[in-house]
């Protein structure tokens, strides 16, 4: 897919840019800077589901490439989520053990070496209570048992994965930012009711906070934001998910404000080229997919390769693809902000 | 020296370039003419094509819509997307409005997919697997095309795009369900939290409460699901060969990882499939009815199975064909009925299949064609149908229970779930006729269609007389049983837990694994006692006592007391979970005498060895010595062997004890006491075990446990004992030759020093591939024989056959290659053809190769394929089946996989490879692992356990298995027929196997076999007599189910007047007279039931026999040659329905 070229003439500018002036302070008393990100910026965002559909949307990068102001031009995204993962990255292994997963994430970041990473974990141990959350054999027992331990097991992991993190990229690494997971919806019966899963994920919340003070690390409050604090049993008038745990695209898009909000900083109004910009980032989030998370891993690197690893060769051809998309996603950016800056 | 023989040939090749392009590039005629032509059908039947590209391409998967549509997903993107290529994949629908049979409007509903390999309309749209994602498409404006996508499950993995998840189908109960394949590692989030999948399998999903969970784990690649009119599922395997699967939930099958135990398909031996379809309606002939249709892919036909009740699952049987074909591209790979009661069948279309062996870029690889054929039996009318769309609320509910049209009530079950539910269900009340069980189940499954189960109507169900609407009531409810609003769901599983049917039990078990109550064990266990117990029921108990391990372990904990009727449940149960727990009570009743027979022993014993203490060992020690029982004493000893050998584990007390079995004058219990002995380095017993070693009359298998214990026991004592004898002129070369193997393993540099001296002079008639082999399994020994060979010389055939057997050993060593080349003087020899040399072998083959020669040449004895390959239900196990390998693999595929057999290797043959601590290496397939063992399948077809502890390196070997360079000794003709022969196999044809019923694994006596002398006076029924000499070796029939005379061994020559024995088995499953149909020449032959000679005609060359069968079960049919040189085949068919072969090993 091509981004369609935008033609100044016709799309009158109108930035309902309120750049820090209606800051909203979702992040309670850990305030996250309002110069968090800095030009020519990479960020990664980690994360289980939540993180991973985003790339579908583009939401939440769109939303932080224009919160971020018109001066910090040149940030990069790579989406790094992925279904089913929880602290310990066990969902990212294959035929491994579950630190295969591990050492898949650490590889990524070491090789990309992000300034800043955003992290969201903590949904999958509100929503197993008694259960084990996790595969990796270290853990798994403990995840399986009481609240207090499971809890336990998830920051004990997190601290882990932070520590891997901050060894894989070295000084490059100038951020980390944990983010609560957001509230799970009650949509009514047949869809199960979370209401005590929302009692413990505002706990997950609680002790996700202080992890992020004593790591030093900032913390958005996600929960919150999304009215978390206030949810009761019955259903919200609008839903942002579609059953109770992901959200759809509209819930995607106010989850976004909400971060950039919890962040320090302001929102943009959607317009036709905040569209195409979004559409961009999709179309660069795709095929930055394919380069990653490949079809066909056995044949290409793994155990198969020995038959048809020749064909590995094409998967780097996708970079300088994602470099043009990444170009043409700064170009439109630049755009955006011309007017309100002229 | 035959080693020139391929190589001169490769030289001569060169010269005929110009002549070979056809082969390479050989793609089959395109046109629908060229595939109509090509077909072969069943009586009455009629085939037309109902759609073709461009509108289809590389059709994957369909289904049809309540509105008699037919959704269409295909991938010209498979096997991977190009860098800069969009993802343009289609989701087209097709539909007949004229009622023609041919498909006359499409629509394009998707056109950016990436390669969708599953879809099914419903709930107002439709759900479409897209690689790592299940989407949920939408028209909302009407237009026809999809403007509405939602990601409704993700985290599939994508590890192989032909495994990624697929095969989804609406069950009778409104869940959607859907499958995934070996290499596919799965996680979900869902609003239940995580649910994981790793390896294949059977997921459902219930679109109202957006749960996903697992039914069942294992198959490689399970490409097809049905369920049974009573709701059962059957599931096919496009690579684990066992026909027809029964699941249920919890199963685990073939292939999934880390599983400790799993269960069988029904019918082991059959080829790869893909898609499954009950054939069903009123439209085809009534034989047809009921069958379940399954493609076979590659042998480009389809196949049919007929299922009966066996136990607690279900029996298959191989039914008649479907459809076969002569076309090199037609693919069917998803079969399914259509409205008008025809049978449609998509076709891939590709002369290429699958990506693993052939190139992802392959030229040859269709990317633009693709076909929906439908089959019809015009002298039928079509069979009726409304569309459930638009049916109104009591035409729908009337169609759900009364329909005798499966896709009827197929489609108005999707069509239910998008109506009112208040309004259906008092439809579905409305009904006053009498309702038989069959109807009741529906009415049931609709409730449950709507996600509002009539439990009432369940438990009715559950009290029916047959025993199909029993399990049936009980599998509704298993859906529905964490649903706290259902009460007593305990009682209605515990009290079918004793139904007369094992297969009600079957649902009851699975059943009480959905509930929380703590006795659920407790209540599973009764379902072993008062029926026999299959597999599946066993398997079944054996998991929930695993699953819900803590209810009960921690009842027993508690109290200190077995919490279950019986010590033999407590078995059961501890085994299952493998803990030792009332370990201390029943050995304590054996040693009452209260567990006495020797299969419960055997069971006891094993327990002990995987998970008792020190304690308990001392204990099996004890009753070692109490009984006189051979079989007991053996299993005491077995058990304490293997505690040792795996855990590493010796009784708490004194070990002298077993010294007294050194007096033993059974083999087996002496060598495991004699390898006790050693492992537990009793050095009393070595002057014993000496004396044995240097008798010339010891028994072979005594020396090689005293070998092996005296290895075991170690120290300057062995050293030198050894070194002597294998020095020792006297002694014979296979003696010294199994004295290094063990001296390999205490002193490598010296074993290897002695080995070489022996290679170099070999005595006549033997030689050094054991020596080799030996070397070979031993990091440490092969490093030795590597250093030693640095300074040695080797005559150069035996250093020709060391190199290709280290070319064939999965370490590969390169090192020792090196050392073998040099010494041996060996030239580099060319294994690999160039591209014009392919091109000119495969014009030879299809120009000049007689596959029929071809096939005698794939049994020659020494080129070995057929201990390694099965060809349909006959042959080794350790190489993939060749089945349809022609029909799937292009030429110059087969040829290379000769030649270079590692290059590509097939889906599921990849090696695993374990080197211990010590050195020795084991490679084959990984049968099964636990916490402490993996039992790993090597060449020779040998279950080895290894401890884990022991294993430093655990790898999967980019090598085959296939020795190298077996093809060398073959000449130019001999090796263009082979390959002719394989490009045959599964194409119509000669070289296709039939569903007819052969004897194909026979037993035969080599040549000049010992015999009881007798044969003066009982001629060939002599060969009935049990003899002890008698030592019967696998012999496999050709794949049309004869036996070429000439190759039987002549088992006794007498003055010219030849004797050749063959023994199959039969199962019998009824008693009487039983049809069975011989074909050769009868005057040569003897036909022996037992001993009882069957009366065959004198003359002719094929008789119909009956044949009086007294008894019901496996019973020997032994045949004898009896002439001087009798010419031709002959080959025994059963033709009764009660008569089986059961040809697999």
């Amino acid at each position: 897919m091509k981004i369609p070229t935008f033609q100044l003439c016709f799309v009158p500018i109108f930035l309902t840019f309120i750049f820090s002036s209606t800051f909203v302070q979702a992040g309670h008393n850990d305030k996250v800077s309002a110069h968090l990100l800095h030009a020519g910026d990479r960020i990664a965002l980690v994360g289980g589901g939540l993180i991973e559909r985003a790339r579908l949307n583009g939401y939440l990068e769109c939303a932080l490439t224009l919160g971020a102001g018109p001066k910090v031009s040149g940030l990069k995204f790579r989406n790094l989520g992925w279904s089913g993962d929880t602290v310990f990255n066990d969902a990212r292994s294959y035929f491994g053990k579950p630190k295969e997963g591990r050492d898949r994430l650490k590889k990524i970041i070491s090789e990309w070496k992000p300034s800043v990473v955003l992290l969201n974990y903590g949904s999958e141990v509100a929503l197993s209570l008694g259960s084990a959350w996790t595969d990796e054999p270290t853990a798994s027992k403990r995840s399986a048992g009481s609240w207090d331990e499971s809890i336990a097991v998830f920051l004990e992991g997190y601290g882990k994965m932070l520590e891997e993190i901050r060894k894989g990229v070295g000084d490059d690494l100038r951020e980390i930012v944990v983010i609560s997971p957001p509230p799970l919806e009650n949509l009514g019966s047949p869809l199960p009711d979370h209401q005590e899963n929302n009692r413990r994920l505002a706990k997950v919340r609680d002790a996700l906070q202080n992890f992020a003070r004593e790591r030093k690390v900032h913390f958005v409050d996600l929960f919150a934001a999304m009215g978390g604090d206030q949810l009761e049993a019955e259903s919200p008038t609008k839903a942002f998910t579609h059953d109770g745990l992901h959200y759809t695209n509209h819930g995607y898009r106010e989850l976004a404000s909400k971060l950039v909000l919890g962040l320090g900083y302001g929102t943009i109004q959607p317009d036709t080229l905040t569209e195409n910009l979004r559409k961009g980032i999709i179309e660069k989030n795709r095929l930055f997919f394919h380069r990653w998370r490949p079809a066909n891993e056995t044949y290409l690197y793994l155990f198969r390769k020995h038959e048809q690893g020749n064909n590995a060769k094409e998967i780097p051809q996708f970079d300088p693809i994602i470099e043009e998309r990444e170009k043409e996603i700064e170009a439109i950016r630049s755009q955006l902000f011309k007017g309100s800056q002229g | 020296m035959k080693i020139t023989t391929f190589s001169l040939f490769l030289f001569f090749t060169l010269f005929t370039i110009a002549f070979g392009q056809r082969g390479l590039t050989k793609i089959p005629d395109t046109s629908i003419e060229a595939q109509l032509d090509s077909f072969i059908l069943p009586e009455g039947a009629k085939i037309n094509l109902f759609a073709s590209e461009p509108v289809v391409r590389n059709p994957i998967h369909m289904n049809w819509d309540s509105r008699g549509r037919l959704w269409v997903v295909g991938s010209p993107l498979y096997p991977h997307i190009k860098p800069g290529q969009e993802e343009s994949d289609q989701l087209v629908i097709l539909e007949d409005t004229t009622g023609d049979g041919v498909a006359d409007k499409h629509t394009v509903f998707a056109d950016d997919l990436h390669i969708p390999t599953g879809v099914l309309p419903g709930d107002g749209g439709v759900y479409v697997a897209n690689s790592n994602d299940v989407l949920f498409l939408k028209d909302t404006n009407g237009d026809g095309k999809a403007d509405h996508r939602e990601v409704i499950l993700s985290g599939f993995g994508t590890e192989d795009t032909h495994h990624i998840v697929h095969t989804f189908r609406w069950g009778p109960e409104g869940m959607m369900w859907l499958n995934q394949s070996i290499y596919i590692h799965t996680h979900l989030d869902t609003p239940y939290g995580i649910r994981r999948l790793l390896g294949g399998g059977m997921w459902h999903y219930r679109p109202e409460t957006r749960r996903s969970e697992v039914f069942m784990k294992g198959l490689v690649n399970p490409w097809g699901h049905v369920f049974d009119k009573w709701g059962q599922s059957f599931m096919t395997d496009g690579a684990g060969g066992q026909g027809i699967n029964f699941v249920y939930p919890r199963s685990v099958f073939v292939a999934s990882p880390g599983a400790p135990r799993r269960v069988q398909g029904l019918n082991p031996g059959q080829p790869k499939l893909c898609g499954l379809e009950v054939l069903s309606g009123s439209h085809i002939p009534e034989h047809w009815r009921g069958a379940l249709a399954s493609p076979d892919f590659r042998g480009h036909r389809i196949k049919t199975y007929r299922l009966s009740d066996k136990g607690s699952a279900f029996e298959s049987r191989e039914y008649k064909e479907l459809l076969a074909s002569k076309h090199g591209a037609f693919r069917p790979i998803d079969v399914k009925m259509g409205p008008d009661g025809a049978i449609y069948v998509a076709d891939l279309y590709n002369p290429i299949i699958q990506h693993g062996e052939v190139d992802f870029r392959d030229p040859r690889r269709d990317h633009k064609h693709g076909r929906i054929w439908r089959i019809s039996f015009p002298e039928n009318p079509p069979a009726p149908f409304t569309k459930p769309a638009e049916m109104d609320s009591k035409a729908l509910a009337e169609a759900l229970l009364f329909s005798e049209e499966n896709i009827v009530r197929e489609l108005a079950t999707a069509e239910l779930r998008t109506r009112d539910p208040n309004v259906m269900l008092s439809a579905l009340n409305s009904f006053v006729r009498p309702m038989s069980d069959l109807h009741l189940l529906r009415k049931v499954w609709a409730t449950q269609a709507l996600n509002r189960l009539d439990i009432g109507w369940a438990r009715q169900l559950t009290k029916s007389k047959s025993h199909n609407a029993r399990a049936a009531g009980l599998r509704a409810i298993y859906y529905d049983a964490s649903n706290k609003k259902y009460k007593n769901i305990l009682s209605i599983a515990e009290e079918a837990v004793s139904d007369p049917s094992p297969h009600v039990r079957l649902w009851a078990v699975s059943l009480l694994a959905q509930l929380d109550d703590p006795q659920t064990v407790a209540i599973a266990l009764r379902a072993l006692e008062g029926v026999e117990v299959d597999d599946f029921l066993d398997f079944a108990v054996w998991s929930i006592c695993r699953e819900h391990r803590d209810r009960w372990v921690n009842q027993m904990k508690t109290k200190g007391e077995n919490p279950f009727d019986s010590l033999s449940q407590l078995l059961f149960a501890s085994s299952a979970i493998g803990e030792p727990l009332g370990a201390d009570q029943i050995l304590a009743s054996i040693s009452k005498g209260k567990i006495k027979e020797d299969k419960k022993v055997w069971e006891v014993a094993d327990w002990i060895s995987n998970k008792g203490t020190p304690a308990h060992l001392q204990k099996l020690l004890g009753l070692s010595q109490q009984t006189d029982s051979v079989s007991q004493q053996h299993a005491y000893l077995n058990a304490m062997l293997t505690a040792k050998k795996i855990r590493k584990i010796n009784p708490s007390g004194n070990l002298e004890a077993v010294m007294q079995f050194l007096h033993s004058e059974n083999d087996t219990v002496w060598s495991t006491a004699v390898e006790l002995a050693g492992l537990w380095k009793l050095e009393s017993a070595r002057l014993n075990l000496e004396v044995i070693l240097k008798q010339a009359e010891s028994k072979q298998v005594r020396k090689n446990a005293a070998i092996n214990s005296l290895i075991a026991m170690g120290g300057e004592k062995t050293r030198k004992f050894f070194d002597e004898q294998i020095q020792d002129s006297q002694l014979s070369y296979p003696f010294k030759v199994t004295l290094i193997k063990g001296q390999l393993r205490i002193q490598p540099l010296l074993a290897a020093r002695r080995a070489v001296n022996l290679m170099r002079s070999l005595p006549k008639g033997q030689d050094a591939n054991t020596l080799f082999s030996a070397f070979l399994a031993n990091k440490g020994a092969t490093q030795a024989l590597t250093k030693e060979l640095q300074n040695n010389k080797l005559p150069e055939d035996i250093a020709l056959k060391g190199m290709q057997l280290a070319e064939s050993a999965p370490t590969r060593p390169q090192a020792l290659i090196e050392a073998l080349k040099k010494a041996g003087g060996l030239k580099p020899m060319k294994m690999s053809l160039t591209k014009e040399e392919m091109i000119t072998m495969i014009d030879r083959v299809n120009s000049k190769g007689n596959a029929a020669k071809g096939e005698s040449v794939y049994r020659r004895e020494n080129l070995q394929c057929v201990a390694c390959h099965a060809i349909g239900e006959v042959g080794g196990v350790i190489g993939p089946n060749l089945v349809s390998i022609g029909a799937s693999a292009p030429v110059d595929y087969l040829i290379e996989s000769l030649l270079e057999p590692s290059k590509k290797i097939k889906e599921g043959y990849h090696t695993n490879l374990i080197i211990l601590k010590n050195g020795d290496s084991y490679a084959g397939g990984i049968l099964s692992e636990t916490d402490t063992e993996v039992v790993i399948r090597d060449l020779t077809g040998k279950h080895n356990r290894v401890a884990k502890r022991d294993i430093t390196n655990q790898t999967i070997s980019p090598v085959s298995l296939m020795p190298v360079g077996l093809t060398t000794q073959l000449r130019e003709d001999e090796f263009v027929d082979l390959v002719r022969f394989m490009v045959e196999l599964g194409k119509e044809g000669k070289f296709k196997t039939t569903t007819q019923r052969f004897a194909r694994k026979w037993d035969v006596l080599p040549v000049n076999s010992p015999n009881p002398g007798t044969i003066h006076h009982y001629g060939s029924k002599m060969f009935t007599q049990e003899f002890d000499g008698y030592e019967w070796k696998p012999f496999y029939a050709m794949v049309g189910g004869g036996i070429p005379f000439e190759e039987v061994p002549v088992a006794l020559n007498r003055r010219g007047d030849k004797y050749q024995v063959l023994r199959t088995q039969v199962d019998v499953v009824k008693k009487g007279n039983h049809k069975v149909r011989l074909k050769g020449n009868l005057a040569d032959l003897n036909l022996f039931l037992g001993d009882k000679e069957v009366e065959i005609p004198a003359e002719g060359n094929q008789a119909d026999l009956f044949i009086d069968f007294k008894k019901v079960g496996k019973q020997s049919l032994l045949v004898v040659v009896n002439g001087r040189g009798t010419k031709g085949h002959f080959a025994l068919e059963v033709l009764s329905e009660d008569l089986r072969f059961n040809n697999t090993l």
